[in-house]
């Protein structure tokens, strides 16, 4: 059966290459704006039954159109893969046409595999297969397909219909006996605005989603992943039924929290003394069990240095404790397996926890492993608290989650057919305060002054991990640019600072400074503005922008200014005070007037993750009022006798 | 272009003679067995890391089975780790390979704190292939590590031997103590070699009888950091060497310019010599051929020598694009024609096959980019020769076959400024041949590089706090290829952010109601300046006092590179190229308003030589009515200032950045 449909699917294709030789102007005039187009992205995923296992097989098929004069020459196409994959019938082309408008097909013929290596990952299975398109100019148009068996049920491949290029046609079709249970749910589009049909012929149940016309998709920055936003579907198995037994795959998150359970129920069942040793000594002076759990998450946090592996299953099954603790690295699972397995030496219960990062939308209603991409390990206090603990955060404090996983929901595995989903909160404003008190003095015309700045949550963890990277030198570079006040004449004097690497208290840092040619001096009047850190000043949103923004915290950012005024001036002018409300974002400029000395109170805060389309109105309003307040100035005048 | 080491090994005859077969020095090289953790004193203990030892042995010597010769490396090194970045830094190491089998030695361990010692695991050593460049890459993470260690590791590595010449760099982003470097190879093979930027020079060995070695040992080595308008590579301490003779071909210096010119000749200009056999003789008869009819695609009627180039370039430049891939196909003619694509060495083929048969004089030249290493004009190795370009003798100018958004006189900046190898083609009598000659390659003037912006600025009659301008840009020059080939390339979208940026450089917070930008694209860079026109408003160039305002001109000429606290300063200045920036500012007061500060407007900073300014920032004003016109003329005229002039070059530079704080004070009369 399964055969049937390849082969009609590829006359049809092979119809569809020679009825469309005179594409160009067609698609010229379709996408006038484009130098490339997607004439077609297909996707076909069939299911079938063989020898009581599901066998899996996806087929891809795309086909591009050159639209612009200026790409010609060669094209390097590459395919990544890894050990779940078996790639096959892997076939690519260009067709280029002639005078007589027919097309000349010029085939791939040199296809080269490459381990892929570098990047965050140290180690893992994924290959590539790299090959070139030749004999392309305007008017060509670039063919690949292949199918590929995945290997594991619960991985099947999800759709966007959306790319860089428009895309004239996409499909996806999933074909599967009717014994086996498909799901599938839609991520930024609804049904309706895709063509949909399901046909059931001899057993066979096909399910078709088309659209046509699909403008390229618009890349912005600071948008978070595209799955937030590109309209795909997600498919997978919830259950099939062999011989009168039905088998559940993912038919909700029960299933896909056995299927991890069974790849982790057999790690670290030995207890290695080593280990046991350390857990004791790290805990010994602890009097409560969550300051326990603080020391030995602070241990792996310190001793452990990130180095990730993901090969096979060995991408989800943590490794023994023991050996992570020989080796002194390992990934996130092996960072939430030997924090659970030391707590567990003590007597403390903890739990490896499935999550997925900021950079993934979906929840556990999607029963799927696309839904994580990390793991934790859990522990909950006895008033039901639960402490997230991602020692791949190497300076999160305890108690804070790192911040890509804020929010998101966290799946606990508890124990055989026990697990709990609970929401990571998201740290308030509040506890990720920059806040900055400055005392100036205008000495000979030129302004100096004094400071003190306190980071806290994770405004400190950004400045902890910027300065230990540095030296001296460069440390006081980096802090002199980033103190910078007025203008870029202000110089850092001196700064002593303290609990940069004290997890548990808030970065504290002294600093002198002086601003030369800040203060201006008009005869018997001095000019100065207090807003010496115009912050956010430049943060207007583009009018046409289309995607959200992500954020990668909630925060506060608090100044607090104060001008001595003086010897024989007095406030001739004071400016206004500002506000700006919204539950996602404000600020407030305030201005008070001692006998002495003014005040400036300046604050802004964020108080969401992802700004949305419908907030950017706001925002640009809030920008606008926040810099127009910036450009206000006191006077100070000179006393007359 | 890239050399086969291979070829240099048949061509100058360094095959094997079992005279010279004999061990490896390093073959059974092997670390303390009971290593300690060094005692440092108090400034290295308190660094986040440093590298205790540094060795690094290169040897040359023949393969007894096959009788080749290869190049071994054998490093060893220790680093002491006192910060967890400094641990993240250094624990992983990868070693690409051209065989899997040509790791002969990987040994790594961890000496922790206490003493204790961690060897790597043998089986942790991971494998990654890559069939595309024929590479396997080895690579382990270091196991047990923690803050205060050791990390140390060795291995010793086959190659294909490098003669032509290399460069060791021995400096570091980190100090460095106790370095040793040695260059080992048989008794017939002598190397050569230089140390530069204050290195101590490499000393010959006398104690071996049966080998050649060139040696140096450091105590230590200080970090050298990036600096700004600067080059770091070249300015590190290093060893540059190369094969100088082989003794039983005699006295005959290697690798000179000389030998390497014919090689070229012959490669690039492919000529029908007599000596060729039948087959070769014919294939190039066949792409000399293909290139006479190419040529009558190019419309070069009514055209002058110089006019002619530049069509030339526009029209192979149009039709074919460089890519850097390993296939050499692409370096013949009749693959480039049919599949719109060639190698940088095919383009150059093309370029001077076709000056050729349009009987237009020209030189060939190499010379390799000066960011990453300075050619040498002395010392006579091929890694210097990197890159192509051309000159034409009629006009002095060079033109770049290669880089598709280079034209005319602008060859890329970094390929200025930097000796290179002058390859005259010559027929003596019947013979194809060419005359070699170094000559220095020198950087265009400021003129051919400028940015010049006029701004007529108004008061908004509703609000004196609001600045509407009519704004003019015209960039020349290397700034010019910044943006106008991308026109030719970049999709709608972009376009417009193009557009944008070329306003918003003066400044983020400004609305732009009408821009539009004339001589856009690849055929107008070299010709005629990127034209830029618009309308723009803003409100941050205005501070309120009260009733008066303070309008900081200064910042509308954009931010400008400041250089206030750079101390310690050990490289030399060098640009990227010389450029001039014009700008012209006129404003008109407001009814009922005056300014009384115009005079702050006058900046002068200035170096001079024999009677001429080096570089210049200069801003004057005049007034006329309530309209000031303000003039700020900005130049740069050598691409290095030496380190004795970087306080002159700083004020110059900071002078830029004290005009963006110069503002004027708005009063009501």
């Amino acid at each position: 059966m399964k055969l049937i449909i390849f082969s009609t699917f590829f006359i049809y294709l092979h119809l569809l290459v020679i009825a469309q030789q005179t594409d160009l102007q067609k698609f010229k005039k379709a996408y006038p704006k484009d130098q490339e187009v997607f004439v077609i992205q297909k996707n076909i995923i069939n299911i079938s039954i063989e020898n009581d296992s599901l066998v899996i097989e996806d087929k891809n098929y795309e086909e591009q159109l050159i639209l612009s004069e200026e790409i010609k020459g060669l094209r390097q196409k590459s395919i990544q893969y890894n050990s779940f994959t078996k790639i096959n019938d892997l076939e690519a082309y260009t067709l280029t046409p002639n005078a007589k408008g027919k097309y000349k097909k010029h085939k791939v013929k040199e296809f080269k595999v490459k381990d892929v290596l570098g990047g965050a990952i140290f180690h893992d299975d994924t290959k590539e297969i790299n090959f070139y398109f030749s004999n392309i100019e305007q008017g060509s148009k670039i063919v690949h397909s292949y199918s590929s068996l995945e290997k594991e049920p619960r991985f099947l491949n999800g759709f966007f219909f959306e790319s860089y290029h428009p895309i004239h046609l996409a499909e996806f079709i999933i074909t599967a006996p009717k014994n086996v249970t498909i799901g599938y749910q839609y991520f930024n589009i609804a049904e309706e605005d895709l063509t949909f049909e399901k046909i059931e012929n001899k057993g066979i149940v096909t399910y078709k989603w088309t659209k046509k016309n699909i403008p390229a998709l618009k890349y912005e920055q600071q948008a978070p992943n595209p799955r937030y936003y590109m309209p795909h579907i997600i498919p997978y198995i919830k259950d099939y039924t062999i011989n009168g037994e039905k088998k559940r795959l993912l038919t909700d998150v029960t299933d896909l929290y056995n299927w991890y359970y069974s790849l982790t129920e057999n790690v670290n069942q030995k207890e290695d003394p080593i280990l046991k040793s350390i857990a004791d000594s790290v805990t010994a002076n602890a009097t409560t069990e969550t300051e326990k759990v603080k020391n030995v998450f602070y241990w792996v946090q310190d001793n452990i240095k990130y180095v990730a592996f993901e090969a096979g299953l060995g991408g989800f099954i943590p490794r023994e404790a023991t050996y992570i603790c020989e080796k002194r690295y390992g990934d996130c699972k092996d960072m939430a397996s030997i924090i659970t397995t030391m707590l567990k030496m003590v007597g403390i219960k903890s739990y490896l926890t499935w999550i997925g990062s900021n950079h993934i939308p979906y929840n556990y209603t999607l029963p799927t492993p696309a839904v994580d991409n990390h793991m934790i390990a859990t522990y909950i206090d006895k008033n039901g608290k639960h402490y997230f603990l991602d020692a791949t955060g190497q300076h999160t404090p305890f108690g804070y989650p790192t911040s890509f996983i804020q929010g998101k929901e966290a799946l606990i595995g508890k124990r055989k057919n026990d697990f709990e989903i609970a929401k990571v909160p998201i740290i308030k404003h509040s506890k990720n305060k920059y806040s900055d008190k400055v005392v100036l003095e205008i000495v000979n015309g030129k302004v100096i002054g004094t400071g003190t700045a306190e980071f806290s949550g994770y405004q400190k963890i950004n400045m902890t991990q910027k300065l230990s990277s540095l030296n001296e030198r460069e440390k006081t570079e980096y802090l002199n640019s980033f103190f910078t006040k007025g203008h870029n004449k202000f110089l850092l004097d001196s700064q002593n600072n303290k609990f940069l690497n004290d997890r548990d208290k808030n970065f504290v840092m002294n600093y002198a400074f002086n601003i030369q040619d800040y203060a201006r001096i008009n005869e018997d009047e001095i000019y100065i503005n207090l807003n010496l850190d115009k912050n956010f000043s430049n943060d207007f949103i583009e009018k046409d922008r289309e995607n959200m923004i992500q954020k990668k915290f909630h925060g506060s950012f608090y100044y607090e200014n104060t001008l001595k005024i003086p010897e024989g001036y007095y406030v001739e002018y004071l400016p206004e005070n500002e506000k700006f409300e919204n539950e996602k974002f404000n600020f407030s400029i305030n201005y008070t007037s001692k006998k002495s000395e003014i005040t400036l109170i300046s604050e802004f805060t964020i108080n969401h993750l992802l700004l949305e389309k419908n907030d950017f109105e706001n925002w640009n309003k809030c920008i606008r009022l926040l810099s127009e307040a910036y450009n206000d100035v006191i006077i100070l005048k000179k006393k007359t006798n | 272009m890239r050399f086969s080491p291979k070829s240099f090994v048949a061509i100058f005859g360094l095959l094997a003679t079992p005279l010279f077969a004999q061990d490896l020095t390093y073959k059974d090289y092997k670390w303390e067995q009971k290593p300690i953790l060094h005692k440092l004193n108090k400034a290295d203990s308190s660094k986040f890391e440093i590298i205790l030892k540094d060795k690094l042995a290169i040897e040359y010597a023949f393969d007894d089975a096959t009788g080749d010769l290869y190049e071994y490396k054998l490093k060893h090194r220790i680093i002491r780790v006192n910060s967890n970045d400094a641990i993240e830094e250094n624990n992983r190491v990868y070693l690409p390979l051209q065989n899997p089998n040509n790791l002969l030695i990987t040994k790594a361990r961890v000496i922790k704190p206490n003493g204790s010692i961690q060897e790597l695991d043998k089986g942790n050593i991971q494998e990654a292939k890559d069939e595309e460049n024929e590479r396997t890459y080895k690579y382990f993470a270091f196991e047990g590590i923690e803050l205060g260690s050791e990390i140390e590791y060795l291995y010793l590595i086959k190659t294909a031997p490098n003669l032509a010449g290399q460069r060791l760099r021995i400096q570091d982003d980190v100090d460095k103590n106790d370095i040793d470097v040695e260059i080992i190879s048989p008794r017939n093979l002598v190397f050569d070699a230089k140390s530069l930027n204050g290195l101590k020079e490499l000393s010959i060995d006398t104690v071996s009888k049966t080998k050649n070695i060139l040696k140096l040992h450091v105590d230590h080595i200080d970090n050298a950091k990036k600096e700004l308008f600067a080059v770091y590579e070249p300015n590190l301490e290093q060893i540059h060497y190369k094969l100088q003779y082989n003794l039983l071909n005699g006295q005959k210096p290697l690798f000179s310019y000389n030998d390497v010119t014919e090689r070229l000749f012959d490669m690039i200009y492919q000529p029908l010599d007599d000596r060729l056999d039948k087959k070769e003789k014919s294939r190039r008869k066949k792409e000399k051929k293909l290139v006479k009819k190419f040529i009558k695609n190019i419309d070069l009627k009514n055209t002058t020598e110089e006019q002619k180039i530049r069509v030339i370039e526009d029209y192979i430049k149009g039709s074919f694009n460089v890519v850097d891939a390993p296939y050499p196909q692409l370096d013949e003619f009749s693959f480039i024609f049919e599949q719109k694509v060639g190698s940088e060495k095919g383009l150059t083929k093309l370029f001077v096959e076709v000056l050729g048969q349009l009987d237009i004089k020209h030189q060939l030249v190499l010379t390799s980019n000066r960011n990453a290493q300075k050619f040498d004009p002395k010392f006579e190795t091929y890694d210097g020769l990197q890159k192509y370009l051309i000159y034409i003798p009629s006009t002095g100018k060079h033109f770049s076959p290669t880089d598709t958004y280079a034209r005319s006189e602008f060859i890329p900046h970094e390929l200025t400024h930097n000796y290179g190898l002058y390859i005259e083609p010559i027929k003596v009598g019947n013979v194809h041949t060419a005359l070699a000659k170094i000559k220095f390659i020198d950087a265009l003037s400021a003129d051919a590089t400028t940015d010049k912006l006029s701004l007529d600025i108004n008061f908004d009659e509703n609000s004196i706090s609001k600045i509407n301008i009519d704004l003019n840009r015209e960039i020349n020059g290397y700034y010019a290829q910044y943006y106008q080939p991308y026109y030719d390339v970049i999709q709608e979208d972009a376009i417009k952010e193009i557009n944008e940026s070329l306003v918003k450089y003066i400044g983020e917070n400004i609305d732009i109601n009408d821009v539009t930008v004339e001589n856009t694209g690849t055929k107008h860079f070299g010709k005629n300046p990127l034209i830029v026109n618009a309308k723009i408003s803003s409100t941050s160039y205005m501070e309120r006092a009260g009733k008066k305002y303070i309008f900081k001109i200064g910042e509308l000429i954009g931010p400008q590179a400041e250089m206030y606290q750079e101390n310690e300063r050990k490289f030399d200045v060098e640009n990227d190229f010389n450029r001039k920036y014009v700008r012209n500012l006129t404003f008109h007061i407001p009814n009922n308003y005056y300014v009384k500060n115009l005079d702050d407007l006058n900046l002068d900073v200035f170096q001079e030589k024999n009677g001429e300014r080096t570089m210049s920032f200069k801003s004057s004003y005049t007034k006329t009515g309530n309209t000031v016109k303000v003039e700020v003329i900005e130049y740069y005229e050598n691409i290095v200032y030496d380190l004795k002039e970087f306080e002159e070059f700083r004020k110059v530079i900071n002078a830029a950045a004290d005009f963006n704080k110069i503002v004027l004070f708005l009063e009501k009369k």
